[in-house]
Parts: C-alpha cells; structure tokens; sequence
C-alpha cells in the first residue's frame, strides 16, 4: 500500500521466477517485485537449505542473492526489475566431489 | 617462564606443525613457537593443492609422493577431517612450445612412477568442461589430490598438543644461544628456552632466524596471488592449471626478476565450500602481502581466455601468500649452524603437499641426533617398508 | 574497454555527509565525482525514490525526501558530477580508485579522497534471525520510504536506540501494522544522562513528534525487552520476547509472543570501514563510536594524508554530525588544493561539527548494545549467515586457536562469504572476545581483501593497468 497516494511505481513489467510469469512495476527492485507476488523465501541455502529472504535490503548482506539472466549471486534488493527478467531462485546444493 | 624442551620449532605454520606431531608422536617434549597465530602466514594463504603432476622428477617430487602415501590415511591417524580429496588434475598447453614440454614431462614421470598420461585436446573440455579457450594438449593426473590446508594446519597442531607438544602464540624469537658448539637456548618474547634441538620452520622468513645463528639460508619470500569465486552450483571438479608457469619453472626462469608478477593459470574448486580458487603469481615482493591490480587483472585475463565463462562469476575476494621460495628445493634437516640446529623450510608453494613427509623426516632426523641416513636414502627406506 | 574519471576530489558515498562534503568542495571551485553504489543518489538517510516512480507534487513529500532534493540541488549547481550505481572495489595506488559501474570497470584518479561511506546496521542475533521476514530496522524503512512498500502485515520492531522511532513512522505512513516497539534499554537509565539534552531543542523535538505519531497510531513501546527468538518454518510466524536485565540477560519466565510476519531487530549501526582499512588508514577501536573508526584529525584527515572522513564512517553520530564533517571535510580537502576556502566557513563547520557529535555520543552512550546480548547467543545460534556458521562452532575455534578472528574465520569459514564479513564481523568478535577474555578490539578484525564486495571476474579482467 502506498504511503503517499500521489507516489506510484511505474508501469507494468513481466519478468519470470523460475519459469512463472510475474508482473511488477517499473523502478521497483526485485525484492519488492516478488515481495507483492507473495515470494517472501527468495532462495535456500547451499549447505542447509535453510529458506532466506530480505534481511538489510541496502545491498550489505547478500542474504538477497538470486541469479538473474545467468548471473549469480545478484542482490535483489539493489536490481530494478525490468521486463523480461528471467531469476532463479538458488536451492541447496551438493559441491562435487562431496561425501553425500 | 617456559620449562625446558628436547626441541623448540620456531613458526607454528603447517611445516611447524607437523614436525612438532611427529616429534611428539616420538615421546618428544616440544615447543612451538610462533610469532602471531598457529596457521597465519602462508599456511592460510594457499590453495592446498596436492599435485604430482606439477613436479619434474627428482627429490622433490619423490618427496611430494611419499607425502602423498601420507596424506591417504592423515585423517584417520589425526582423527580430524581435513577435506582431502582426489579429484585429479590436468594441465593444459596453449601453444606448441608447451605441448612439447608436457609430453617431455609426462614421459619423465611416468618413469618415476606418477600415474600421468597426455590427452589430446578434444578430450581437456570433457575433463573440465569450463575448458573452452584453445588448448592443444593436456597432461592428466588423476592421483592429484587437495586439502584444506586450515585444516591440516589445525589438525597437526591439535594431536601435538594432544600428545603434549606446546604451542605458544604471539611469541616472537629474539635470539638463539650456544654453549660451545651445540645449541642451547632460545631467547624469546616470553622468556628464554632451553633445548637440545631448534628447528626452523620460519617459512619465508627462515632466512631471519638463520642469522641468529650465523647461517645464510637461500630462501626468500616469493608471493603467490589468489582469486576468490563464489559458490555456485555445477562447477567442475578437475583443477586445471596452464603449463606456460610449469615451463618457466622447470626451465629455471621463473620469476628471476623483481617487479615481475609471472602471471600463470589455475583452476582449483575446493569441494567443501564449492568455492574456486584462481592463481596465481610468483613474485618476489619482499614481505609485502597485499594483492596487486596488475595480478588481480591478469589472474583474471588468464582464467577467461582459457574458461570464458567464468567471466560471468562474481569474484569475492583475492590474497596473497609468502610462499618460502628455494631454488633447489626444500631445506630439511642440517643445513650449517650449530649442532641441535636444523631446519624445515622452502617448500615454495608446496608446503602443505609436503608437510607430512618434512614432520616425519625432521621427527626421525632429530631422533637419531642428526646422524641417521640423509633424505634419499630415508625415502628409499619407506618404499621399501611400504 | 574500462573507463576513467578524473577529478580533485573523489568522494565515496552520496549520504549526508558526501553530498554535503561535494557541495562545499565543488561550491568553492573544485572538481569533484561522487562515487555511489546504489541507483538514486542520497543514501540510507534520504532514501531518495526511485526515478521510475511517478511523483506528481515533490513538495508534498515528506522532509527527508525533500531535504534530499535541496541538497542534491546544490550539489548539482555546484559543479559536481553524480556517478551512480558505481561501487569502490579496490584501491591499488594512491589516489587512484577502482570502480565497477553497470558492468564496466574502471579507474578513478584524484588528488584528494573523501570517504563518506556510512554505517551499516549492527544485527540482533537470535534463533530464527535467518528466517524471511526478520529483517533490519534500516532495511524496513528501506522498504518503506524508498520502495513505497509495508514489508509486512504486522510487524515487530525491536533493538535498540532512536532510529527506531522514525523506522517506526515510516512503517506506519507504509500502512502496516506495528504491533509493538520492544526497546532493550530503559528509560530510568536515560535519566541520568538527561541534563546532556539541554540546549538541543530541535532533537528533544524531534523524538516528541515521533512519539506523538506512534501515540496516534496506537503502538505501545516496551521497555527493557529483547527478542529471545524468532520461530516459523517457512518465514516468520511468531516473534518471542523476554524482559532483560540491564546487562541485557533475558529473565527467565518472561516469555511473551507476538504473532508477526515481519520482525524489525537492530542494534545500532556500525561504521563502514572496508575502504579506509584497504587505503591503509589507521583504525582504533571506539566503543562510544559504533567500533572500529579510522583515526582522524580535526579537520577530518586520516592518517593516510589527503585521505579524509567524514559521517558515519568516522564513528557512528547522526545525520547532522555526518552533514557538518561533509562540509569540513569538503573544505579542507579544497583548500589543500588551493582553492580559497573561508576561515569563517571551516570555523562554522568545525564547531557544528563538535555540537553534532556530542549529541550522537550521548545517544551511542545511551543506547550502547549490552554485553547480555553477546553472552546469552547460545552455541547452535547461527552467527555467519553466508557460510552458516554458529556460535558454538565460533566460540570451540576461539578457545582452541585463541584471539585472532582471522585464524577462526579459516576453519570455520565465518566471514567468508559474499557479506565478507560485514554482517558477522562484529559478532566474531564479540564472542572471540568473550570466549578468550580479552576486550572487544583486542580480538583483531577481519581482514578486508579486494574486491570490497563481489565484482564479476570479466570486469575484473577489463581493468586498465595505467
């Protein structure tokens, strides 16, 4: 909800989180653009899986990180959404090599 | 002030130790002394890869397997994990001048007994599929192992102490006294030490210690720079490294002149925290450990020539390490001074490949008081036990 | 392939105190670039919108946005250019930076560096702070202010300190529901403090017009509470709070939940030193200044000459403190260049600047964080959000390896992730310190390796060597 009813987001994008289609708003950043989709969880952890979200939302954390057109380890909380934008959600992973 | 010692070892590096472990595994009462932090040079300042493949036959590489025969069971026998890992290695050639050497190489170790073989280039990129610079050959190893070396370090240490060997810390060493012709105390920041043997361990800066006991040793400070890449997921397990550092080495050019960083390749994913490590450099900078524009770049120019994409990964960080350079070899065991005093240093970039061997060999050398058989013979005498 | 920029005075940070120390620099002649990480120029004290936003009436916004406005005005009239989205990484000459912007490296050369860097927030470790939904005080108002956006339903904010009050303003404008404030601190440990307010009617003011907003919005502040834990599986579901000592010990059988989606917990700022430590400047540890600080002189100037501080960086002190240094620092890095700077000007900004400070040290001094806080983080608390690494994994390190958190950063990885350390570091060593017994800044600190923050190995390699 708007804090000021003059202040507005621009308009309408479409960009995708892992494979769905999702619509934001110009000028708002990646974190807020899955936020008012409902995506709180914007990835899981490499070793526990544990689920992570914003947590400082200036760029310090990197707690935010998703992969956005191939490139990982990109902040959602300091990338605009643009249309077309296609972001993965990093999952737990096993490194190679590792013992299960 | 500290008790009395059979043995102080001066630099609780990885090289510290081990042989501060083997002596202890022995019954002996040793103390570590080490001016800043168990671990803090470059111990912690390497990629802890455990490579074959890179050595030219000779003592050093028969070292470097022995050390390996080592390696295979150090976890069970210190009862610690230090994430050793055989994922292999393959170094590769980009022109015809490389090629030949690796093929030259490869057939000189293959004769000291290294399980390597050449492989042609269509085969590198399957090996490491990041690999799509051009590449005319490879010569793969697949023994070539890594660790944490934090780990090891930390383990080394912990079953000294375990067995009574104490370590301290943030203790610098200001003078080393004989009595007559044998060693007999060293003067430290905490006080004076009393022992029958000194081992110096100092790394890069056993030259210093040298000194205090009137012995020049060939070893310097040659600094080593690291890319740090984050985690993600999928990266090949197969460290790469260019051959273009390896001929230089081998061919005694390396790093000859100040000021040159002698900019190489390498690719080292560490499995337990999926991060990549890109080298490296081989300079002599003297002590300083911060990391250079020139390097950063070229460690990076490097690595996207050979494996473009990773130009898409986000480096997280770069250090350096002072590696304890010697051109011919590790100093181990007598080295001139005093009876009682000995030494366990330039292992280059190799200390953590080779720390075991160094901690068995000085443990042995000291028990028998120096008069037991030289270094060849003493690896020859594993083989045959083994 | 990489660009350059050259100029008299590079300024890192377009906060407060930067945009202040390029008015003043490029207001009496001189050329100055401002170097800024993030896309809309003001920092995380204006919070400018982002330029796609469609603001019909900007002198309808609320003070700080316009305060923005004005100062950025200035900053623009006098001369100065704003380079955005621009992140410092490195530094590998003097006077020479090394910057990433939208993807392309490039060099920085000046004849006078002004850090202007800021603070970041200093975290409240609890089980559950990992969890979606809890997040910093800062990041909320982040949210709030800039991105138009509540960050939650209903909402819990706690920690500690004065910058609690206008994150909550600004989430009730957002039109969430605050369901509570907890504040560790009480108001009978202000009081003795009380008589330091005197003559500093504009702040006194100030926190009197944030309380009336929460009063009218009908959010009750406790006092002398802390989060015990934060508990949900996917994301935040319930807050749980404890009443403290004044050693910030939570007492037992205290226990009260608050059902919240969003929980907002901070301890303050901590000052962002990553650049000065990489310029070689020296640091001392200031307890009353948020940690660490680079040393500096009167006139703003680091130990490294021609490199100078100014705001938050230089110790943890507010907005206006942070404005006043800008314009010091901004001055005397000028005049050092020849350009004709004011006796009376540097006088003014001198004593503004003792002024500010004092108010900011009484508010740290107040607000300090308790050293409860660090002793009750139990061992299978996470503490390095990037590398997963608890406080009990920590605390073995430190007992076995002893007082230096570089070592204890290697073998348990604390430190070593994309955050660098940003995030842990003040909490290693806490707890280093604790667990050895020694005082906090006697642990050593992290560290700090090029790049600052993670830049992508392709511009890495498209950097100039000149």
């Amino acid at each position: 909800m708007p804090t000021d009813h003059k202040i507005a987001p621009g308009e309408v994008v479409t960009f995708w989180l892992d494979g769905q289609a999702l619509q934001a708003r110009r000028g708002q950043t990646l974190a807020t653009a899955l936020f008012v989709n409902g995506r709180r969880t914007l990835r899981r952890t490499r070793n526990a899986g544990k689920p992570r979200g914003l947590y400082c939302a200036m760029g310090s954390c990197f707690d935010c990180i998703v992969t956005v057109n191939g490139k990982t380890g990109v902040r959602a909380c300091m990338t605009k959404v643009e249309a077309g934008m296609q972001v993965i959600s990093p999952a737990q992973f096993k490194p190679h090599g590792s013992k299960t | 002030m500290p008790a009395d010692s059979d043995v102080v070892i001066i630099g609780g590096g990885v090289i510290g130790c081990a042989v501060a472990y083997y002596l202890s595994k022995q019954g002996a009462r040793v103390t570590v002394v080490e001016r800043a932090a168990v671990g803090s040079g470059a111990s912690s300042a390497n990629s802890g890869v455990i490579s074959m493949a890179t050595k030219k036959p000779g003592l050093t590489l028969d070292l470097a397997l022995a050390s390996q025969r080592l390696y295979e069971r150090l976890a069970w026998e210190l009862q610690a994990d230090i994430e050793y890992s055989v994922e292999g290695s393959l170094i590769v050639a980009e022109n015809e001048t490389e090629a030949a050497y690796l093929e030259e190489l490869a057939a000189a170790q293959q004769a000291a007994g290294v399980p390597v073989q050449m492989v042609p280039a269509a085969r590198c990129p399957e090996m490491n599929p990041l690999l799509e610079g051009r590449v005319l050959a490879g010569l793969y190893c697949a023994t070539d192992a890594q660790t944490n070396p934090f780990k090891v370090t930390q383990a080394f240490a912990r079953a000294a102490q375990e067995r009574g060997a104490r370590i301290l810390g943030g203790t610098q060493v200001q003078a080393i006294e004989t009595e007559g012709n044998r060693l007999a105390r060293v003067l430290t920041s905490r006080g004076p030490l009393r022992a029958n043997w000194v081992v110096n361990a100092a790394g890069a800066y056993a030259a210093e210690v040298g000194k205090m006991v009137g012995v020049v040793h060939e070893v310097l400070p040659r600094r080593g720079q690291i890319v740090v890449l984050e985690a993600v997921e999928g990266l090949p397990g197969m460290r790469v490294s260019g051959a273009g550092a390896l001929l230089a080495k081998h061919r005694g050019s390396a790093a000859a002149s100040g000021g040159d960083a002698n900019i190489s390749f390498s690719y080292t994913s560490k499995p337990a925290s999926a991060t990549v490590l890109l080298g490296s450099t081989n300079e002599f900078a003297g002590y300083d450990t911060r990391t250079t524009l020139e390097a950063v770049a070229g460690i990076c120019r490097c690595a996207t020539r050979l494996m473009p994409r990773l130009g898409e990964l986000n480096a997280l960080r770069s250090w350096a390490g002072l590696r304890p350079y010697s051109a011919n070899g590790p100093l181990l065991g007598h080295c001139g001074g005093p009876a009682g005093y000995a030494v366990a240093t330039g292992h280059g970039g190799d200390g953590v490949a080779l720390a075991p061997i160094s901690g068995l060999y000085l443990a042995e050398f000291i028990a028998r008081d120096g008069q037991g058989p030289g270094l060849p013979e003493f690896l020859n005498g594993l083989k045959t036990a083994a | 392939m990489s660009f350059v920029l050259d100029a008299d005075i590079a300024v890192v940070g377009a906060g407060p105190a930067g945009l202040a120390a390029a008015s003043a620099a490029a207001g009496v002649g001189a050329r100055v670039v401002v170097l800024d990480e993030y896309p809309e120029p003001g920092g995380q004290f204006y919070k400018q919108l982002p330029g796609e936003y469609a603001v019909p009436d900007r002198s309808q916004l609320d003070r700080d946005y316009t305060k923005g406005d004005a100062l950025l005005a200035k900053v623009r009239a006098a001369g100065a250019t704003l380079s955005n989205e621009t992140l410092v990484w490195g530094s590998f000459a003097p006077g020479v930076l090394a910057v990433a912007r939208r993807g392309e490296a490039g060099t920085v050369r000046s004849r006078k560096i002004i850090v202007a860097s800021g603070a970041y927030e200093r975290p409240a470790v609890f089980p559950g702070w990992d969890l979606p939904g809890v997040m910093t005080p800062g990041g909320a108002q982040t949210l709030a202010k800039n991105q138009q956006l509540a960050p939650g339903k209903r909402i819990v904010l706690a920690g500690s300190g004065p910058f609690l009050l206008p994150v909550a303003k600004s989430l009730i404008a957002a039109g969430a529901d605050l369901i509570g404030i907890y504040e560790a601190t009480h108001p009978r440990e202000w009081v003795k403090h009380a008589f330091r307010l005197w003559g500093r009617w504009e702040r006194v003011g100030e926190a009197l017009s944030y309380r009336r907003a929460l009063a009218d919005a009908g959010v009750p502040i406790r006092f002398g509470h802390i989060v015990a834990r934060a508990e949900g599986t996917e994301s935040l579901q319930r807050v749980v709070l404890m009443r403290c000592d004044r050693a910030g010990r939570a007492r037992a059988g205290t226990e009260r939940i608050e059902d919240a989606d969003t929980l907002c917990a901070g301890y303050g700022f901590i000052p962002a030193v990553q650049l000065t430590r990489l310029l070689g400047c020296e640091h001392r540890y200031g307890a009353r200044r948020g940690g660490w600080i680079p040393a500096h002189d009167a006139d703003m100037e680091t130990s490294v000459p021609g490199v100078f501080v100014a705001g938050e960086v230089a110790g943890i002190g507010g907005a206006y403190a942070a404005l006043a240094e800008g314009e010091l620092a901004g001055l005397m890095a000028a005049r050092q260049l020849g350009y004709q700077v004011a006796d009376a000007e540097l006088a003014r900004a001198r004593s503004e600047r003792i002024h500010h400070r004092g108010f900011g040290d009484l508010v740290n001094e107040v607000f300090a964080v308790k050293p409860g806080v660090f002793d009750q983080v139990a061992d299978d608390t996470l503490v390095c959000r990037c590398e997963e690494v608890t406080a009990g994994q920590i605390r073995a390190a430190a007992v076995a390896w002893g007082a230096n958190v570089n070592f204890i950063k290697g073998i348990t990885r604390c430190g070593m992730g994309y955050c660098q350390g940003r995030i842990c570091g003040s909490i290693v060593e806490e707890l280093t310190a604790r667990a050895v017994g020694c005082p906090p800044g006697g642990v050593d600190h992290f560290h700090v390796r090029p790049p600052l923050k993670p830049v992508r190995v392709q511009e890495l390699a498209d950097m100039s060597l000149e």
